[in-house]
């Protein structure tokens, strides 16, 4: 049995603190795909909370037989997407807010250094699905079969979308760096 | 004791209530009359003024009042109230895009938390249009439980419209969320799921029929 | 491994996207915080599966016409049901009156019984929009069996979003959704809420 099967059994069993090194396994890889996929850190934030209550909530339901980091995965690619289309609605502003977003918090950007910024900045100008499926294929290396299986989507869909990312990226990085 | 984080999480610690004797709940009818004072000033001014744009905009103010008061019942983060009363305003304004403003108290909010659950808006537009007859709000509850539970927003978006579109009925949508969520819990792939019980479905009605009064499925079809 | 075929920018884009990011140390305190509010998950097996969805019951006839004539106070009549294990609800015999004050019914509502299971809990309530998630509004009674909670509740046609709130005897308090209900969808509250439909002009 995997560690991570372990951890969940012991979850099941009554065990509350087991879960804490599930988390503890996946919090960084899955706060990279977060921040990578949703360019803030509130957005993000919130997306890996609403995961891992999510997870452990369904945590009967994992089976054995299934990688524990690609059921988890497929949780957090659908928060992901959740909170993107929450956002789509946050930012159209309507005109009596304006004052108070004064007092709103500020996002907290991503990035850390020059690089890391203009990497995150060429990546959220990718369209939502194609930036998916670029972390998906290119950062967390997954195969075409596994990211099918996670998303719902087919694997020649997921192989073009992959494709239509790196044009983009392509064409983004040939602007920018012109500028 | 769990111990209250600074940042942001919801922790509710609360000894024991001793609730108002049992032996005479409150009305139900019987509204508080400034039930917004749960919250607190600063959170209370901003969706105040969320209200008013609802208002001044003609969209229903009701669901955002409910909205601030579960996130107050939550003892959810300010931030979160606020972003959530917030995101229903939104929410709104695009379903009147997608489907007019005829709709009731029920099919505005069942619209509104499909959208929420991801459901993209043009995908939300096609229910537009001749309903009568339909139950928009039990297609789209179903709609947004389907979501929630792991089945891909695409396929679950276009197995209710196909049913919508074959004129399906309360009680067919009810029946496909049944089995559906039986599946799921028994441990079955949530798409996969649904692309079965979908294939279960007799298409009782052909695409282009019209559905003429007399057989307009009856209300209280629940199961 | 990067892909060969990946051209050198993109190679870089893909590297660089890679970097482990900075992470709140505080992060997975947060998580656990929220996680021991909830109820333990268990193994999903269909006969566990007697936390009841809620049931409607129509009114009777002469219950409805005593009520619309403004006669509040007067005990509903309802078919009081036994639920067991395996999910199954059957009747207990004669109607018995349910002795609780009643503010006068619309005609069109429907009363709707709220039924779950919760043999650790000191105190039960129903939070939902038709009572302004107010967590004093509507206690459920614990049967004299002892395991299940409910209360019986008018609510008019459509769609109704609840929660139940759990007071365990140790002081904590958890918000649960309905198992056996649709699911309301995730709102940025984080709150995990159920959806009733309501007959009449449910569609």
């Amino acid at each position: 049995m995997s560690d991570d099967a372990a951890d969940v059994q012991r979850v099941l069993s009554g065990d509350v603190d087991a879960y804490a090194k599930l988390v503890d396994r996946y919090y960084d890889r899955c706060a990279r795909f977060a921040i990578r996929m949703l360019g803030n850190r509130d957005d993000a934030e919130d997306a890996l909370q609403s995961t891992f209550l999510r997870a452990y909530r369904a945590l009967g339901r994992y089976q054995e037989r299934d990688r524990f980091s690609a059921w988890l995965y497929r949780i957090l690619v659908n928060q992901c997407r959740s909170i993107a289309a929450r956002r789509s609605h946050r930012e159209r502003v309507f005109v009596r807010e304006e004052a108070l977003l004064l007092n709103a918090p500020d996002k907290t950007p991503a990035w850390t250094g020059e690089d890391e910024e203009f990497v995150q900045r060429v990546l959220n100008e990718l369209d939502p699905l194609l930036r998916e499926a670029f972390l998906l294929k290119y950062v967390e290396e997954l195969s075409y079969e596994e990211m099918a299986a996670l998303t719902g989507a087919g694997v020649s869909a997921l192989k073009m979308r992959v494709k239509r990312a790196c044009d983009r990226l392509r064409e983004r990085w040939e602007r920018i760096r012109d500028d | 004791m769990t111990p209250v984080s600074s940042r942001g999480s919801r922790v509710v610690l609360r000894a024991a209530a001793v609730l108002a004797a049992a032996v005479h709940p409150l009305a139900l009818v019987a509204q508080d009359p400034d039930p917004l004072s749960r919250l607190d000033p600063n959170t209370r001014f901003v969706v105040e003024v969320i209200i008013d744009s609802a208002r001044v905009a003609g969209v229903p103010t009701r669901p955002l009042l409910l909205k601030a008061l579960q996130g107050a019942a939550y003892h959810a983060d300010n931030r979160h109230i606020i972003a959530a009363v917030r995101s229903v305003f939104h929410a709104e304004l695009d379903v009147r895009v997608a489907l007019g403003s005829a709709l009731n108290e029920s099919e505005w909010a069942s619209a509104v938390s499909a959208l929420q659950s991801g459901v993209p808006l043009e995908a939300l537009a096609k229910f537009r249009g001749e309903r009568s007859g339909k139950p928009l709000t039990r297609a789209l509850v179903v709609l947004t439980d389907l979501i929630q539970r792991g089945v891909p927003i695409p396929e679950a978006s276009s197995a209710i419209m196909q049913l919508w579109q074959r004129g399906a009925g309360d009680g067919d949508f009810h029946g496909l969320w049944k089995n559906v969520e039986q599946d799921i819990l028994s441990g079955q792939n949530p798409g996969t799921a649904l692309e079965q019980r979908m294939r279960e479905i007799p298409v009782r009605v052909t695409p282009g029929t019209k559905i003429p009064p007399a057989s307009q499925e009856p209300n209280n079809s629940s199961s | 491994m990067i892909d060969p075929e990946l051209d050198p920018d993109i190679e870089w884009i893909a590297r660089e996207a890679k970097r482990a990011v900075a992470v709140d140390p505080m992060a997975v305190e947060r998580v656990m915080a929220r996680v021991r509010l909830e109820p333990r998950p268990r193994v999903h097996d269909l006969r566990w599966r007697w936390i009841v969805e809620p049931r409607s019951l129509p009114l009777s006839p002469l219950v409805g016409a005593a009520l619309a004539a403004g006669l509040v106070g007067i005990g509903i009549l309802l078919g009081h049901s036994q639920i067991d294990r395996g999910g199954q609800t059957t009747p207990t015999g004669r109607p018995q009156a349910v002795a609780e004050l009643r503010p006068p019914l619309a005609p069109h509502d429907t009363v709707i019984k709220f039924v779950l299971v919760a043999p650790q809990a000191s105190t039960v309530a129903v939070v939902g929009d038709f009572n302004n998630w107010d967590a004093q509004a509507t206690p459920m009674t614990r049967t004299p069996t002892g395991g299940t909670w409910s209360v019986a509740i008018p609510l008019h046609a459509g769609r109704h979003v609840y929660a139940f709130v759990i007071n365990g005897a140790n002081g904590t308090t958890q918000w649960v959704a309905d198992p056996t209900a649709p699911l309301a969808p995730e709102d940025g509250l984080g709150a995990p809420n159920s959806v009733v439909l309501v007959g009449g002009s449910a569609s």
